[in-house]
């Protein structure tokens, strides 16, 4: 994997891709067996770290990524091996032997881009999967997380990890889902208490201590 | 005309005239944010918005509704827990399906500009400067960009679409300006704006069977000044920020009028949070432990972590 691969897999790990940063992310992905598996592993990662702590995910049955992907690649394998479709491609392609060369020269990529497309279909649902009712989402302890680990083969810096110094540790080293639950619970209320603020109307609240202008 | 005259002439209009008007282009991009101010108001508009913010992803439906001088909004939140949220005017109250499993310390994924942003104009435009970068479409409607980029590195830019008839909010995205970084998306995927929705709209899916609490921010509008005296104070702030009135004391919050952070402090021999940095979407989290005072203070804010970190390292007990 290259260092602008990992560098984008930590960008898109890190909820901070671009646009263009997540299409050139998808479009690498069919190119690049080392990019699927760091982003597996990453997955792998937060399902294992998530379940012990959400017990009605223990109470359903899940595949997890890996075992998408490898059932997308058996199917895969099945669909290219299987002869009445090699046989209905033959059928499709032989009355039109007028258009071949044009049929023939988008079969490729667009087979090329099935591929892919299922193949990032496969890894999402994966993702979907992994997170159960999808609650992930509107759960801030989750979500902070889900972008505090790393998978293990990729050696990538966390945004902090640049500015870090001092005797911080680097929450890709700690792991905010190491916390425990009391370190969850108020980093939690911090967040909230924090977001609550914000979206009150400020101006009429705005104080000036003497002698300590900023505070 | 002589030469020498067109030359000077051509001289004050290339060096002259823009610094004599420079604020052509910021004064037309103060207007629009003005007019968003008044759309986030008094527009009549419904939609579905979806919120990117660090690993969440929100879908919300929203229902905004002006009459007679009040604001009413019903907020429902599309995928995962059943959540509603009922706003009129600075009153929220959230509404979960009855489980067994809700948590009322939650994220309400209400969009990214509280109602105050545009009101605050005044308090932020010297941090930040305005411009306007051409047309686009969002959600089907002609939109209008502007672009708010802080004055120093020391907070983050937005890049914001407006409605090109109404001045209402499309899309947004809150930028980390030295990175060229998207931190955060907000975008309308469907909108509708004018007085011909459904009044029935605005009615709870929720009513009945659910749990509701009130959402505040605890601005304490009432407390005397030196009712307490501050035990410990944060020593440097970056330009422009101030702070707001809040009742604990516990906490302190500060804002430039569009970017916003908050210092905690846990008083407590052994605190429930190590030393750490890190982020969630745009808002940042530093934890550390300060030299004087028998806590650890965190800091959670909008803005980029080498502030926030200046912050931290700012706070110190006050001495009497």
């Amino acid at each position: 994997m290259t260092e602008k691969a990992r560098e984008l897999l930590s960008a898109l790990i890190d909820g901070e891709a671009s646009e263009i940063e997540i299409h050139r992310f998808l479009r690498q992905l069919g190119e690049d067996d080392s990019l699927i598996d760091a982003w597996v592993s990453y997955q792998e990662t937060r399902r294992v770290l998530r379940s012990p702590s959400n017990k009605r995910a223990e109470s359903v049955f899940h595949l997890n990524t890996r075992q998408h992907l490898e059932l997308h690649r058996r199917i895969s394998k099945a669909v290219g091996e299987d002869s009445s479709y090699s046989e209905a491609a033959a059928l499709f392609m032989k009355p039109a032997a007028l258009f071949m060369k044009p049929v023939a020269l988008f079969m490729k990529p667009a087979a090329v881009l099935a591929m892919v497309a299922s193949l990032v279909v496969a890894v999402f649902i994966g993702i979907q999967v992994n997170t159960p009712g999808g609650n992930d989402i509107a759960s801030d302890s989750q979500a902070i997380g889900s972008q505090t680990l790393r998978p293990p083969s990729v050696a990538t810096q966390p945004v902090s990890a640049e500015l870090a110094r001092g005797n911080e540790s680097i929450a890709d080293d700690l792991g905010l889902n190491e916390l425990d639950e009391e370190g969850q619970r108020r980093l939690r209320a911090y967040l909230n208490q924090h977001e609550r603020m914000s979206r009150m109307k400020l101006n009429t609240s705005l104080v000036t201590y003497p002698n300590q202008p900023n505070n | 005309m002589s030469r020498f005259q067109k030359i000077v002439l051509a001289l004050l209009a290339a060096f002259w005239l823009p610094a004599a008007f420079p604020g052509t282009e910021e004064a037309e991009a103060r207007v629009w944010l003005t007019r968003m101010a008044t759309a986030l108001h008094e527009q009549n508009y419904e939609g579905v918005f979806t919120y990117v913010r660090g690993g969440q992803f929100n879908s919300m439906q929203i229902v905004h509704k002006f009459e007679d001088g009040k604001e009413v909004e019903r907020l429902l939140q599309l995928n995962g827990e059943k959540l509603e949220i009922m706003r009129i005017d600075d009153e929220l109250v959230c509404y979960h399906e009855k489980s067994d499993h809700v948590d009322l310390e939650h994220h309400v994924p209400m969009g990214p500009f509280s109602s105050a942003f545009s009101e605050n104009l005044e308090t932020y435009q010297h941090q930040y400067r305005f411009s306007l970068h051409g047309d686009d479409r969002i959600a089907g409607r002609p939109a209008i960009k502007l672009g708010i980029s802080p004055r120093f590195n020391d907070r983050y830019g937005y890049r914001l679409w407006l409605d090109r008839e109404t001045g209402l909010l499309l899309q947004s995205h809150w930028l980390d300006v030295d990175r060229k970084r998207v931190l955060e998306i907000f975008q309308f995927s469907t909108v509708k704006i004018g007085d011909d929705f459904d009044e029935t709209t605005l009615a709870s899916s929720l009513s009945g069977d659910s749990i509701s609490h009130r959402l505040t921010g605890e601005v304490a509008s009432v407390v005397k000044e030196n009712a307490v005296k501050p035990r410990w104070r944060v020593a440097w702030l970056p330009n422009g920020f101030r702070s707001v009135r809040v009742a604990d004391s516990n906490r302190r919050h500060f804002t430039d009028g569009l970017a916003t952070f908050s210092v905690f402090i846990e008083r407590s021999a052994k605190s429930s949070l190590p030393e750490m940095a890190t982020h969630v979407g745009v808002t940042v989290v530093i934890s550390r432990r300060v030299k004087g005072i028998n806590g650890q203070i965190t800091v959670v804010g909008e803005v980029p972590l080498a502030t926030a970190r200046k912050v931290a390292e700012s706070v110190e007990p006050v001495i009497y």
